[in-house]
């Protein structure tokens, strides 16, 4: 049992491709939307069970979102939330029982592949890509919007021939975010995934449960730190720039 | 940007993601966001009211003790200067009304004696009266005739000047 570096593709529609971990995005993303729904179908000043947990997740997510953005906290919330929840929901959902385990066999190019129906998302590319742009082009925009175009600009092109090395060198920064950022969680996911799968053909039984733990912690942290550099990005290019002010 | 494609890297899938993305955090906003933060700042508001409102009563029942002393020591005093006045003016009743009695007293005293005399003299000159008439009377017997008006007056001065 091998897995490949790319998604695979499960079926197609017209001339979309659905891979298998563009299934699991919908799990994901439905199971979110289900467990939001009831959380906060029938709230209750005292609260418990469901809406009780769902509580402690957005109240622990706004103090730290709070603590680093002050007043821009409610607009930056949603973004930085959604990323902490969304990944650690499929990190998570991707270490459950039939990931990677059952699919069927394919013949390509002479050979036959192991096609598993369900991979956990964010060891797809495309789906930490996507993620990374979002954060950065979010981030462009609030700087934009809280500094206006000419104060944004100026961040990055300056008169003065040391800022303006500084400022391209800054430019460069952040179309590296979005490698770091998408590569980063796409690496660390993957090589999970591939390390219990490996693990798993070896020795199915009790073995593989302290890479499984390990991948717990893994998923929390790529959550946190994608959250936290998102966040992080956000207060520091919506803030001006330092040395000029004074 | 050929490694891209060893990745699985394709526009449309990443499109898709992106789309995806966004609709879920549309509805989270929607349905878990919004509405948990508006729960957690209400509950705030109540805790704060209800502390507020804790504050507030014991504030007032602080309050309402030193108006409970101040009306308990006004009441006491107030009590105390009625029975103050209250003794004052049994005293004053008491001097009053002795004194009143002195006086009636003292005038029923004066009209009683008053009245003996006038009845002590009364009797007086009735007796004088029944007196000269009786000595009129015995002296015309004895003389054995009747006497004069001069006489009888004449006889009845002597007999007063006697009598006095």
């Amino acid at each position: 049992m091998e897995v490949t570096l790319a998604a695979e593709k499960i079926f197609e529609i017209g001339n979309f491709p659905v891979t298998n971990t563009f299934i699991t995005t919908w799990i994901a993303a439905l199971l979110l939307i289900v467990v939001s729904f009831f959380a906060t179908r029938d709230m209750k000043k005292v609260p418990s069970g469901l809406q009780n947990f769902m509580e402690l997740v957005v109240e622990t997510l706004y103090n730290q979102v709070e603590g680093l953005a002050f007043e821009k906290a409610k607009v930056f919330f949603p973004w930085v939330a959604t990323f902490f929840i969304f990944i650690i929901t499929a990190n998570y959902l991707g270490l459950m029982p039939g990931f990677g385990s059952i699919g069927f066999t394919e013949i390509e190019q002479g050979k036959e592949v192991f096609v598993p129906l369900l991979r956990t998302i964010n060891s797809d590319l495309n789906v930490t890509l996507g993620l990374a742009l979002i954060s950065v082009i979010v981030t462009h925009y609030y700087a934009i919007k809280y500094l206006g175009i000419l104060e944004y600009i100026k961040k990055y092109i300056s008169l003065n021939p040391i800022y303006l090395f500084v400022g391209l060198l800054e430019l460069v920064a952040e179309f590296t975010k979005i490698l770091s950022l998408s590569f980063r969680l796409f690496g660390n996911i993957f090589a999970g995934e591939a390390l219990i799968t490996t693990i798993s053909s070896m020795a199915a039984f009790v073995v593989p449960l302290p890479f499984m733990m390990l991948e717990l912690i893994v998923g929390f942290v790529q959550a946190t730190v994608f959250m936290m550099l998102t966040l992080v990005f956000m207060v520091v290019l919506t803030s001006k720039h330092g040395g000029e002010e004074h | 940007m050929d490694f891209l494609k060893d990745f699985g890297f394709q526009p449309i899938l990443l499109f898709a993601q992106i789309v995806n993305f966004l609709i879920l955090l549309l509805i989270l906003k929607r349905f878990l966001y919004k509405p948990v933060l508006a729960m957690l700042e209400k509950r705030k508001q109540t805790i704060a009211d209800s502390l507020k409102q804790a504050e507030e009563i014991e504030k007032r029942l602080a309050e309402t003790k030193v108006e409970q002393e101040k009306l308990l020591s006004q009441a006491s005093m107030k009590a105390q200067s009625y029975i103050d006045e209250a003794k004052e003016a049994a005293k004053e009743f008491q001097a009053k009304s002795f004194e009143e009695t002195r006086v009636h007293m003292e005038a029923t005293l004066i009209k009683a004696k008053e009245t003996i005399e006038r009845e002590r003299e009364k009797m007086k000159s009735e007796l004088q009266k029944e007196l000269v008439g009786l000595v009129i009377e015995t002296t015309s017997k004895v003389a054995g005739k009747i006497l004069t008006v001069e006489d009888q007056k004449k006889l009845s001065q002597e007999i007063v000047k006697e009598i006095k």
